[in-house]
């Protein structure tokens, strides 16, 4: 499917979504508007969450009553006065805004150890996933697992993470000291076998 | 048809960290989804839940790197069909004035030796090896490297790599890639490994592309050979090896530290500047398809690379919640 035709698709079907809700009410802004907010919150229109994820985005949209125009526009005023402020770097930054919650160098160091520290079977089912790019299939086969364990080994690990998380955003002096060096590793690494 | 009917038996998913497991299943149908939003709905704090699950997910990415080795064990576990590849070894300016000879050959499986040479996502490191010889590796790749009686040989583990090779006629320098070697005794050239397949491409003197290790007295047996500004396409795995003209200098311009884009679409331009920046660039607007730029966009300079890309192109950038730069058209 090419991703026009993918996107007509969706628009289509959240208008019918939000109109089940609200017969009476504008939705083509709304779903403009939970377009937006969805590539902005970094989803991908190609995997299959994208689907519900936008159909949720829309409807707390219309239960928040957002009405298109006048509030995006404020919202985007104040930004820039923020952006005059701190100059070009605030509008196309590479480095970590201070309001996200991003994993930072002491904190990835920390999520190394508990992928570390998983079950070997859910510690390989983990990295195959994401850093092999690979299917759950080729994982399965790989480990000698079925398809329903590599997905319970993946929940696993994604507990066992946000665990981490919990224990970060708990003293966020942790999540603070991260820019010393530049970049989370070394640029070249050296090992001798 | 099994997997199906386990599915349906299978406890629904309750936590985000449950569902963005089940959303990374293959074929995820209406069900699910139908189940997922259902969930989502239920509690306006899910949402949030697991937008914060799959940023957790995604800032990993600084690890890639760390788990390189895990990675080469986990693949390396099972005998397995080798992955299609891509290679691009691009034959230098010739630093002895001698032809260089380029052999690729089946790479024997076996235990990988040496010293490893690599680049974190978004950095191009120089190195110099201990024969001498210079690369330069493009971001996010990896070098092996074994110098032994024999022959100088290096593994080209991911990404793409430019090697300036010291001259030592009795200890060729041998080049592997996927199940592919490349031979030479002293040239200069670039290789890569992308997703789709294997390629060749020479800049100056000459090189040929054969079938066997350096080591073998027919390794230059029957090879096809290079000329500059000549590219050899193949697959590794297959026999068939075809042989095309190349513009291998604004293709290997990133050794210089910059993308040439010719008549390119802006879409294009982000994809290939993406693998130099700090934070992946998307492209969320499909007017960018249809832009076509001719550009020289440097990798080092003033500010950062996505700064440098507002100040040359008709774009806009933003950062998304999950670090992600999303990029449109000004």
């Amino acid at each position: 499917m090419t991703p026009e035709a993918l996107v007509a698709g969706l628009r289509r079907d959240m208008i019918a979504y939000l109109r089940r809700r609200d017969r009476t009410g504008e939705v083509e802004d709304v779903v403009q508007e939970a377009f937006v907010r969805f590539h902005r919150a970094g989803h991908d229109l190609t995997t299959p969450d994208a689907r519900p994820l936008l159909f949720v985005i829309a409807r707390n949209l219309q239960l928040d009553g957002w009405k298109s125009a006048g509030r995006e526009a404020a919202r985007r005023s104040a930004d820039d006065i923020h952006d005059l402020d701190a100059g070009p770097r605030a509008v196309a930054s590479e480095a970590p805004r201070p309001d996200q919650h991003l994993i930072g160098r002491q904190d990835l160091a920390a999520a190394a150890a508990v992928i570390r520290a998983l079950p070997p079977r859910t510690r390989d089912a983990f990295l195959l996933h994401r850093f092999g790019e690979m299917s759950y299939r080729q994982i399965a086969d790989r480990l000698g697992v079925s398809v329903s364990m590599v997905e319970k080994h993946i929940a696993e690990a994604l507990r066992q993470l946000k665990k981490l998380r919990l224990v970060a955003e708990g003293s966020a002096a942790s999540v603070v000291v991260t820019n010393e060096r530049d970049g989370a590793l070394p640029s070249r690494r050296r090992t001798k076998e | 048809m099994l997997e199906r009917l386990i599915r349906l038996f299978a406890p629904r998913p309750r936590t985000a960290e449950d569902w963005l497991s089940r959303m990374g299943r293959p074929g995820v149908g209406a069900r699910d989804q139908d189940a997922f939003l259902a969930w989502l709905e239920a509690d306006p704090d899910h949402l949030g839940q697991y937008e914060q699950a799959k940023a957790d997910q995604a800032a990993l990415e600084g690890l890639r790197g760390a788990f390189a080795m895990d990675l080469h064990r986990l693949r390396g576990a099972k005998a397995r069909r080798t992955p299609e590849r891509r290679l691009v070894v691009a034959g230098g300016l010739a630093v002895a004035a001698l032809a260089a000879a380029v052999t690729i050959a089946p790479l024997m499986e076996r235990a990988p030796a040496g010293r490893l040479y690599e680049s974190a996502p978004g950095r191009i490191v120089d190195v110099v090896l201990e024969d001498g010889s210079k690369v330069t590796l493009d971001a996010g790749s990896a070098i092996r490297v074994a110098l032994a009686e024999d022959a100088r040989r290096v593994t080209l583990e991911r990404g793409g790599a430019y090697f300036e090779v010291a001259h030592d006629a009795s200890h060729p320098f041998q080049v592997a890639v996927g199940d592919r070697r490349v031979i030479v005794t002293g040239t200069r050239f670039v290789t890569s490994l992308t997703g789709d397949g294997a390629r060749v491409s020479l800049l100056e003197g000459r090189v040929a592309v054969a079938t066997r290790d350096a080591a073998d007295k027919r390794a230059l047996d029957g090879p096809l050979r290079l000329t500059p500004g000549e590219r050899a396409v193949f697959r590794p795995g297959n026999a068939e090896i075809r042989k095309v003209r190349a513009d291998v200098e604004v293709e290997t311009a990133w050794r210089k530290r910059r993308l040439v884009f010719q008549d390119a679409p802006l879409s294009q331009v982000i994809a290939a500047a993406s693998r130099y920046s700090d934070r992946p660039l998307t492209a969320a607007d499909p007017r960018l398809d249809q832009i076509r730029v001719t550009t020289v966009l440097p990798l080092q300079g003033e500010g950062t690379l996505v700064e440098r890309m507002d100040a040359l192109l008709p774009i806009v950038s933003e950062v998304g919640a999950d670090g992600r730069v999303l990029i449109r058209v000004e």
